[in-house]
């Protein structure tokens, strides 16, 4: 007993020892709906950069300010959501941002529900039993329930909602067939492998403003390498039209 | 999924819940020896604190042990000072696993204590025995299966960890990604197929240490039939 235990633990140190540590590491913090973009636009950066590893932790949004405020070594914020971003500087957390990128709400469905969607308010129809959406406090989330409240719908579809707090879990609920429509951004369809018809995408008018915005984290130790870092990634068009962001 | 990024992240999952457990150990044989010997009040009231990791939402205890382990505070620190990073870092995972094993201990080893029969404590006595005599020769020999059993539920309880870990730790590939965050991660971009054979690696790590421990509190109950 006691030699299963000392050769688990011998293994467990070997596994330990890991990479030398002669580069600059960068931590970047990025919303999750960035996760596959950021992977792709770090592999770009280091093919420039040899000298610099990057270390990615993709979480949502919220989750990385609290993390940056509580002084987690954080290099390089990403934010799904332009108001973390300000509690952040207004926190005098942050040293310089950048504005990315936006992304589109739409609405989606797997079923064949022979309606149309021509405005919001669409959604009443009586054919829609189900709508999956993220709830509030989740920049997809926060974005829905703004277009929907400025358009007077909160509480007239308020019975019909189905939370999930991302795209992934809303897709999953539209496999298992209880949900009718779902809210979710335009880079999530089109990443989705199953086979989804887009109903309607949210005009500019509908209010949600969908920004994509990075930061430099003020008590970084690497402040000039992170600020290219962020340019670079600003930079990425064609890596960013790839993952169907949206290029104003 | 390759296999060298399933080993990585099983045994990144492994450090850190052995390396919590072991160091949560010292402190529950403490707390859990004076938990055997004092009763009334004061004994309720401590243990309802330190038993909070087991009850309260594991996001609960991540928002206050992301607090407590800032760097802008006390803790946090001192830690950071003879420790190095301690948010977004492996190390991080080991103190919230720290804090999720102990209760689990401390329970075990001051239950074990209890029932050591008072016969056995009488003849250590009558042999002239010191009060830390008797515990080292006579008590800790007799509730080791606890011990063991309880740093073995510790790793189980540490490799389940979630909510407070995400938010401690973060979710970095190779340095925070454990078992259960990986699972998670790999829902949220669409990789199922990888998500379940985590899934499935997290069944057999738990059947394997719940097997252990159940095993060992049996030879735990035999032990004590004097």
């Amino acid at each position: 007993m006691l030699k299963l235990i000392k050769i688990t633990i011998f293994l467990i140190l070997c596994g330990i020892g890991g990479t030398g540590h002669a580069h600059i590491q960068l931590t970047v913090g990025a919303a999750s709906s960035l996760t596959s973009l950021v992977e792709d636009v770090s592999a770009e950066f280091v093919k420039i950069n040899g000298s610099v590893k990057i270390n990615t932790s993709a979480q949502a949004s919220s989750y990385l300010f609290h993390q940056i405020k509580a002084g987690a070594p954080i290099d390089i914020f990403l934010s799904a959501s332009k108001k973390y971003i300000d509690s952040a500087r207004n926190a005098k957390l942050i040293s310089s941002s950048l504005f990315l990128f936006s992304n589109e709400l739409v609405i989606v469905s797997n079923k064949k529900l022979d309606i149309e969607i021509k405005k919001l308010s669409d959604l009443k129809n009586s054919r829609i039993l189900k709508i999956a959406l993220a709830p509030r406090g989740v920049p997809l989330g926060d974005y829905t329930f703004y277009s929907l409240d400025k358009a007077s719908l909160t509480s007239s579809l308020y019975d019909k909602f189905v939370f999930a707090e991302h795209a992934k879990a809303t897709f999953h609920l539209m496999k298992s067939s209880v949900i009718d429509v779902g809210i979710v951004y335009k880079s999530d369809v089109l990443t989705e492998k199953s086979p989804l018809k887009v109903l309607y995408t949210f005009p500019k008018e509908s209010g949600a403003l969908i920004q994509y915005e990075g930061a430099v984290v003020a008590s970084t130790k690497h402040k000039e390498i992170a600020e290219t870092f962020l340019k670079f990634f600003a930079q990425q068009k064609e890596l960013i039209m790839k993952h169907h962001f949206k290029i104003d | 999924m390759t296999f060298i990024e399933t080993w990585q992240i099983t045994l990144l999952t492994l450090k850190i819940a052995l390396f919590g457990s072991c160091l949560a150990l010292p402190f529950s044989l403490l707390i859990g020896t004076l938990f055997s010997r004092y009763k009334g009040f004061w004994r309720v009231v401590c243990e309802s604190f330190l038993l909070l990791p087991v009850v309260l939402p594991p996001v609960a205890v991540g928002l206050i042990l992301l607090s407590v382990l800032s760097p802008q505070h006390f803790v946090g620190a001192i830690l950071k000072v003879v420790l190095g990073d301690i948010l977004l870092n492996w190390r991080g995972g080991v103190c919230v696993a720290i804090v999720v094993s102990f209760p689990l201990q401390t329970q075990l080893i001051s239950d074990s204590i209890r029932k050591v029969p008072k016969q056995l404590l009488e003849v250590a006595k009558s042999f002239g025995k010191s009060r830390l005599q008797t515990f080292w020769s006579v008590i800790l020999p007799t509730i080791s299966p606890a011990i063991v059993q309880g740093f073995i539920l510790g790793i189980g309880r540490s490799i389940g960890e979630f909510g407070a870990t995400v938010l401690v730790c973060g979710i970095i590939p190779k340095q925070t990604e454990t078992i259960a965050l990986g699972i998670y991660q790999r829902i949220m971009i669409g990789d199922e197929r990888d998500a379940y054979q985590l899934v499935a690696i997290a069944i057999l790590l738990a059947l394997f240490i719940v097997g252990l421990a159940r095993f060992l509190g049996q030879k735990q109950e035999r032990n004590l039939r004097y």
